[in-house]
């Protein structure tokens, strides 16, 4: 299903999905600006900041309460990457009218809310309240300090940042705690309103409702913030491989040492083809790494890939014994090989298309997925469906996946291991 | 309820008007499919009661219990992947399913969603779960891969402080056993206590299968007739757990690699009258009890946000299954005890001042409004039909609970629950 697509202003879309098959009507903002060090923090507590009041509801109590009120509807703050920019997303869910026991319009008044978080949160002397400042700024720091605690996604944003040194793709989400520190209620108002003019904005609506209504509220929120001009974004470039591959291991006291190996593209091949081929690698129970790393070799418990189009990387994580990891890495470079010289059967080929074909298809079927694919897209020039995007993979050739594997190349490894182990798998 | 089809019943949620169909296969196996239109894609679970708390059970109207390995069950979710002539991740590679498997505490699942090749893919599914196949040097290689497993688990702060939880509150019943095992645990399991498990606990009696989404009751019971085996009638019963009402110990510290100490706040919950789980509007009234008194909306919550005891991980929950039952408060926090004594006194304050009105309005609705939320995409309402199932519940309970949920079971939970005795405070602290 195409979603219809509006233009709000300079910068500003609409998308309305609608769709009745659904028990939520859910409403995604995304605010995108560019990720850069210097603003990053400031920019990451704004989702955090806005969703604690609005006019109607000056406090963070009472404007739970009224969520409660509207059947338990959520406003979930969040700030995410989006290839080199930084998204800052609000996003309501609440039940559709039509389950609302007495009736009451609900979807309608949530977005509403939501809007007037955005526009209208409550200021002191052109600031965020003092207090409401010191409690996000803590939270926000006590959320950076607590990325170490689950040590998969750790160690894969870590392999990052030491793939893309000095790109904005290595940029923390959140910033650093040393930003955050620095904040007070008067800069990150400043940083509010620099969104509202400067950000490229999207908002996604899905209901079984008629849109027009939330069109008009938010294209009044942004008739509020007067002239407007949306920043430019640059794609990311392909990457030049003589900088060479980076190592590092890093020691903690973990029972399971966590590989990350990451490539990065020297040539990029067409996305479709690219997609295919880390399905092929890594991106199933059935791929080359499932069987040949974790079911032939039993080097470990997981062993995955996954391809991120905009940053044009492939990131292959896995948890092994540290005294397997340097057989586990040799194996995974055996086996992107093997995909470059064309050693796979038809028949993987095969399952690899039917597997993703088969991915992008349930996206239509769950609110969130297809609002998170329609987000990812926010600074793309055409926004396609899932459907179109499985059907791409329909003509891609053997010949296709093996060029899209010749254009990546290793770019590094990451590696968080145990402290009490001599030796370095490495 | 109405029939639609021999042996189908119709089942109608009153209130959202879902429709499922319930069929009592001549094998025994009890199926529900549950078709939504204009969905691209269907998900199946097929699941047994048998899970990790299943260490101690009688077969066949034996005297003597069998006991058997922790993480049996889960070891035998891994294996049964593996048949005599192709494992199942490979033949789903054919139809393009997504498939996966998981071990609870009292059941094992195995799943799978496909937009194409339903019937394919149902047939594999329910094919594979019926042919167990293990030697000694199958089961012997999947001990590097569960250890890792369990390693893995070991390094998880989350996981770490909730079963250090539960190891606190429980003395004897298996809730408080991890439900991989331990590495010397595992290394007892051999191909001869998989089949006698297997073959105990996978009678289609035993089982449930749900198809949500994209099928028709027609089409599952199509492949249904033409792939389940007829089996004998096992009886299978749950060792009871003669266990006290008061906790293990009432606090437990672990350390590990991480920034700030996460903690689990629990209290044991008590069934009275010798009954072994709450009623569905009990679960309920516990969801909206919690929500009054540390919801987002509740002024606990907002005092121990602004004396910068919780950030926004903070969170509660009713826990339960087969024998147990725990309320849960958790999150991060730099003090986890004085947040610990600030719920407790929190507990007291409204016993003693009791329930507002209008607070109780306020969660009701926001629990009904979750609960219909809950039916929003196939695979949970697919988990909800099998919980239900488990747990001897009709489908969709929870809904028409949650509409006509009254006061008093909130004030009554409030006066019987959560007591200073039955609490026991988890917390994994930085190195």
């Amino acid at each position: 299903m195409q979603p219809e697509i509006q233009s709000i202003c300079d910068g500003a879309e609409f998308l309305n999905i609608k769709d009745d098959r659904f028990k939520t009507a859910r409403l995604s903002v995304a605010m995108l600006l560019p990720l850069q060090e210097q603003m990053a923090s400031s920019n990451a507590i704004l989702p955090f900041l806005l969703r604690r009041s609005c006019s109607n509801y000056p406090n963070f109590t009472a404007l739970q309460r009224r969520l409660n009120e509207l059947y338990g509807a959520r406003i979930i703050p969040n700030v995410i990457r989006i290839g080199n920019g930084q998204a800052m997303m609000l996003t309501a869910v609440s039940i559709d009218d039509r389950f609302a026991l007495n009736n009451e319009e609900v979807a309608v008044r949530c977005a509403e809310l939501l809007c007037s978080m955005i526009f209208q949160p409550v200021l002191h002397n052109g600031g965020f309240p003092q207090e409401d400042t010191e409690q996000e700024k803590r939270c926000l720091i006590e959320l950076i300090q607590s990325e170490i605690n689950e040590k998969r996604l750790y160690a894969r944003q870590r392999c990052e940042q030491i793939l893309f040194e000095g790109e904005g793709y290595a940029v923390n989400r959140y910033g650093t705690i040393e930003e955050v520190g620095r904040l007070t209620p008067q800069t990150i108002a400043e940083a509010w309103r620099n969104l509202l003019k400067t950000a490229k904005i999207r908002i996604i609506y899905q209901s079984a409702g008629n849109s027009q209504a939330v069109f008009k509220t938010f294209k009044s929120g942004l008739d509020t913030v007067g002239s407007r001009a949306p920043v430019l974004f640059n794609k990311a470039a392909d990457w030049d491989s003589s900088k060479g591959a980076k190592e590092v291991v890093e020691r903690m006291g973990v029972n399971q040492a966590k590989l990350v190996m990451g490539f990065r593209t020297v040539k990029t091949a067409d996305i479709p083809s690219m997609r295919l081929m880390n399905s092929l690698l890594g991106g199933t129970p059935h791929s080359l790494l499932f069987k040949n790393v974790r079911e032939r070799l039993g080097l470990c418990y997981y062993c995955s890939s996954s391809f991120d189009r905009l940053g044009k990387v492939i990131l292959v994580d896995s948890g092994v014994d540290e005294q397997n990891a340097q057989k586990a890495r040799q194996e995974i470079l055996n086996q992107l090989d093997a995909v470059c010289r064309g050693e796979f059967t038809d028949e993987e080929t095969e399952s690899a298309r039917r597997s993703q074909i088969n991915r992008f298809r349930t996206f239509g079927d769950l609110q969130s997925s297809l609002a998170d694919w329609y987000v990812g897209q926010s600074l793309d020039d055409k926004t396609v469906t899932p459907e179109c995007s499985a059907r791409e993979l329909n003509s891609v050739t053997r010949e296709d996946i093996i060029n899209a594997a010749r254009g990546v190349k290793y770019g590094g490894v990451y590696m968080l291991a145990g402290e009490e182990v001599d030796h370095v798998g490495n | 309820m109405s029939e639609i089809n021999i042996g189908w019943k119709e089942i109608r949620e009153p209130h959202t008007g879902d429709v499922c169909f319930k069929l009592a296969h001549p094998t025994g196996l009890t199926i529900f499919v549950c078709p939504k239109k204009g969905y691209a894609s269907s998900y199946a679970v097929f699941g047994t009661r048998y899970g990790s708390i299943d260490t101690v059970f009688y077969k066949d109207r034996d005297h003597e219990p069998t006991h058997v390995p922790a993480g049996i069950a889960h070891y035998l979710e891994h294996k049964l992947f593996e048949n005599e002539d192709a494992g199942a991740f490979e033949r789903y590679a054919k139809t393009g399913a997504s498939a996966n498997a998981y071990t609870g505490f009292d059941r094992t699942a195995y799943l799978f969603t496909c937009t194409d090749r339903l019937e394919e893919s149902l047939e594999i599914l329910l094919d594979f779960v019926q042919s167990p196949y293990f030697t000694e040097e199958t089961v012997a290689k999947e001990q590097g891969i569960i250890g890792q497993e369990i390693r893995m688990g070991e390094d998880s702060p989350s996981r770490q402080v909730l079963f250090n939880l539960l190891r606190a509150l429980y003395h004897k019943h298996p809730v408080r056993i991890d439900i991989a095992g331990t590495v010397e645990s595992i290394a007892k399991i051999t191909p001869e206590l998989l089949y006698g498990c297997y073959n105990t606990f996978y009678n289609l009696n035993n089982m449930v299968l749900a198809v949500v989404g994209n099928a028709t009751p027609e089409l599952v019971k199509k492949v249904a007739d033409r792939i389940l085996k007829q089996g004998e009638d096992k009886m299978v019963e749950r060792a009871g757990v003669d266990e006290p009402p008061e906790v293990v110990q009432p606090r437990t510290v672990q350390k590990m690699p991480v920034s700030a100490p996460l903690f689990y706040l629990g209290f044991k919950d008590y069934f009275p009258d010798g009954k072994n789980s709450r009623t569905p509007e009990e679960i309920i009234a516990a969801g909206v009890l919690l929500e009054i008194l540390a919801g987002r909306s509740s002024g606990l919550y907002n005092r121990l946000m602004e004396r910068g005891l919780i950030n926004s991980s903070f969170d509660s929950d009713y826990f339960d299954g087969p024998g147990y039952g725990i309320w849960l408060f958790g999150g991060e926090s730099s003090d986890p005890d004085a947040v610990a004594r600030a719920i407790s006194d929190e507990i007291e304050r409204l016993r003693k001042d009791g329930i507002p009105a209008a607070d109780f309005e306020a969660a009701h609705k926001a629990m009904y409004g979750r609960q219909v939320s809950a039916l929003n995409d196939i695979e949970n309402v697919g988990d909800i039909l099998i919980s239900d199932f488990f747990a001897g519940r009709s489908p969709f309970s929870a809904i028409d609970a949650a509409a006509g949920l009254k006061l008093e079971t909130v004030e009554r939970l409030l006066n019987t629950c959560l007591l200073e005795h039955q609490m026991a405070l988890s917390i994994v602290s930085p190195v």
